[in-house]
């Protein structure tokens, strides 16, 4: 680790911008893996001098025990593609020496945080969860993973802490039981997340909390009651709008607006709730595609944002570095933008879905989704800070 | 390109004693006049080497033109800056006429006309609150009266300053923008003018104060003070419900740290002061402005 790294830890514990519960957290993180505490720290400066430090979600495979209407994920469910073709997905599926080497890269580039996702995480088979973890290395990752929580108890928030797992991200969907199990279609789903938070509570795990916000719950009380628990419990509450793709492509009335998304920038002043565009801690990312999230699906593509389905390029084919940075400079992705892209802006909603169509294998592979056409000119760089350590 | 064409001077600049006609008759007989440099929305039309978001702004991102209302203007900047340090002041009718001088002027020139195709905002800046540092004008006087401004306009909600106690001695004007006129001019007399805020939308920050010398000669690229009576005149401009408005660049000036730039910008219904870095990114969310004074 080198001095400028441990310089940034140290401003980064210092910074007058964290709330005490911060600092404590990351003094802890500190104490304990030095190495990611810095590179998180660095995350900062990387941005102000034009790299993008994308939190990595991996989808190593897509199993999952839920049915959700709102799924984005569901497209590459082996369970869809046996619906459509009779077969599951063909394609190479990441195993273990790609993940390895995935985290790798990452590291080299200067990237610290991954998010295992899927499917459900933690129904994951080859390779299981465990070894995912063990793959990535949570000593030189900061892991998180999501959960719908069904299968976490203590026992097991205490075995992921013990893995190391830093933090959780456990869905909840409406603060009305029957609402929430209905989105979910499951029944006793809203029982689990409940026990889940405990649980992770207790096993001393991060915990946030997310939701899927549709229009209709914009201004209801069943969504501030949620802002309130989340309150209370001290825990924040993370929101996804509800966007126009996978099988949410048939729920247009689930959509928000601009209205909706300032209605809920106003709720930040109350409640701990955020969105990915969220000012946070001096960092004012606006739509983080590649700048701040990436994910990587169980073939290796890499999409720059959750929700859509078109890739920027493959990690098994060129170096994760090369597509990054190929991300940055899309018109699309790579500008500062304070919107949601995929969830607001109707030239591109309709620009991905004409691309994804009703392609069978996805995500739309680089060059016939996204392409070199879609490339900004360069821009003259005066850089002064280091670059990344690859 | 560089014209070096200007408004002719003189007696036009005393604080009473706008011209109009001379002004119009000025520009008008410019022998090298330039047609056509903006479009149909006043945005400078790119040169073939400017780097932009894209050739023809698609305006996702865009600015509403507000009501050009000199009386509420002026009112605004008296109540809000506090009229004990504003003498001499201006009438409403003195700032009204200078305003619609240099309107009447701009549009008798093929060269400055489409600037009003686009969003202008008129504003007034007063001699009293200069002081020998911007940073510390804008943090001892000006942000605090776009807040009153913005927070009487929409009481539910905020102006936000996120450089609150870090401006003092921290900027500086860019070299060649033509911003230093402002800076000295205002120094000594009441200014008045218009903001053309989405001139340069999605331009990259390099190329927002490259095109400045190939533009007439009184028009300057927007900076902090202006823009800031800007919204204090007119507190709407980036309050809107239906769509996004521009992240307004003003980048006459620079802190320390030359990778930034301070911009105002809209968080849902608030107003906020910031500075962001956007090495090697061109975006059409960001967009430069233009200004002209007397």
């Amino acid at each position: 680790m080198s001095s400028a790294h441990e310089a940034a830890a140290l401003n980064d514990l210092m910074s007058a911008e964290l709330s005490e519960s911060e600092r404590a957290k990351r003094g802890d993180l500190a104490r304990r893996k030095p190495y990611v505490a810095a590179k998180l720290a660095a995350n900062k400066d990387r941005q102000e001098n034009g790299f993008p430090t994308p939190v990595v979600r991996l989808a190593a495979n897509m199993l999952c025990n839920f049915q959700c209407d709102h799924c984005c994920a569901e497209h590459y469910m082996d369970r869809h593609l046996i619906k459509l073709t009779s077969k599951p997905e063909q394609r190479h599926q990441l195993d273990l020496n790609d993940i390895r080497e995935l985290s790798r890269q990452a590291d080299e580039y200067g990237l610290a945080r991954f998010v295992l996702t899927g499917g459900e995480p933690l129904v994951m088979r080859n390779p299981g969860f465990d070894e995912v973890v063990e793959a990535i290395d949570p000593d030189k990752h900061y892991v998180i993973t999501d959960t719908n929580g069904w299968f976490l108890d203590v026992a097991k928030a205490k075995h992921l802490k013990a893995i190391g797992v830093e933090k959780v991200q456990l869905s909840l969907d409406s603060y009305v039981e029957a609402e929430h199990d209905d989105f979910r279609n499951k029944p006793g789903s809203y029982k689990r997340v409940m026990q889940a938070i405990d649980a992770s509570l207790e096993a001393g795990l991060n915990l946030l909390l997310s939701t899927c916000l549709v229009h209709a719950r914009v201004r209801s009380e069943e969504f501030r009651n949620l802002c309130a628990f989340s309150q209370s419990r001290g825990v924040g509450l993370y929101v996804t709008y509800a966007k126009p793709v996978g099988s949410c492509k048939d729920h247009p009335e689930w959509l928000i607006t601009k209205d909706d998304a300032d209605c809920l920038r106003e709720l930040e002043k109350e409640f701990p709730v955020f969105t990915h565009m969220t000012p946070s801690y001096g960092m004012f990312q606006g739509c983080i595609t590649v700048k701040g999230i990436i994910t990587v699906t169980s073939t290796g593509e890499i999409v720059p944002c959750p929700y859509m389905d078109m890739s920027i390029g493959n990690y098994l084919k060129e170096p994760l570095r090369v597509i990054l940075e190929r991300g940055m400079r899309n018109k699309w992705l790579g500008s500062h933008r304070p919107d949601c892209l995929i969830g607001e802006d109707p030239e591109f909603i309709r620009f991905h879905n004409d691309a994804v169509g009703d392609r069978v294998q996805l995500p739309v592979p680089y060059g016939e989704g996204f392409s070199d056409a879609d490339l900004l000119p360069t821009v003259d760089v005066d850089r002064t800070s280091t670059p990344p350590r690859n | 390109m560089s014209t070096g064409r200007r408004l002719p001077r003189g007696t036009d600049r005393i604080v009473t004693g706008f011209r109009a006609p001379s002004v119009a008759a000025g520009l008008a007989s410019a022998p090298d006049a330039v047609h056509g440099l903006f479009d149909d929305h006043g945005r400078l039309l790119p040169a073939e080497d400017d780097v932009v978001y894209s050739r023809i702004d698609r305006r996702y991102f865009r600015v509403a033109q507000p009501e050009i209302d000199f009386a509420a203007v002026h009112a605004r900047a008296e109540r809000h800056l506090g009229a004990a340090g504003l003498e001499p002041w201006i009438t409403r009718s003195e700032f009204e006429d200078r305003c619609v001088g240099l309107r009447t002027a701009m549009l008798g020139s093929p060269e400055t006309a489409g600037l009003f195709s686009g969003v202008h905002v008129p504003f007034l800046l007063p001699s009293l609150c200069a002081r020998a540092d911007m940073g510390e004008e804008l943090e001892a006087g000006l942000l605090d009266a776009v807040g009153k401004s913005y927070v009487e306009s929409f009481p539910a909600y905020e102006f936000r300053n996120y450089l609150r106690g870090q401006l003092n001695g921290q900027l500086s004007v860019v070299s060649g923008v033509r911003y230093e006129r402002l800076v000295e001019e205002h120094s000594s007399r009441i200014l008045a003018g218009w903001c053309f805020p989405t001139a340069l939308a999605g331009y990259a920050v390099p190329d927002q104060r490259k095109v400045i010398r190939r533009l007439p000669d009184d028009l300057i690229l927007s900076g902090p003070l202006e823009t800031a009576m800007a919204l204090v005149g007119s507190p709407s401009l980036l309050m809107q419900r239906a769509n996004y408005p521009s992240l307004l660049a003003l980048t006459a000036v620079q802190p320390r740290d030359a990778r930034f730039f301070h911009f105002f910008e809209a968080y849902g219904w608030n107003l906020t002061y910031n500075q962001r870095s956007m090495v090697g990114a061109v975006s059409e969310y960001v967009s430069g402005g233009l200004t002209i004074f007397i």
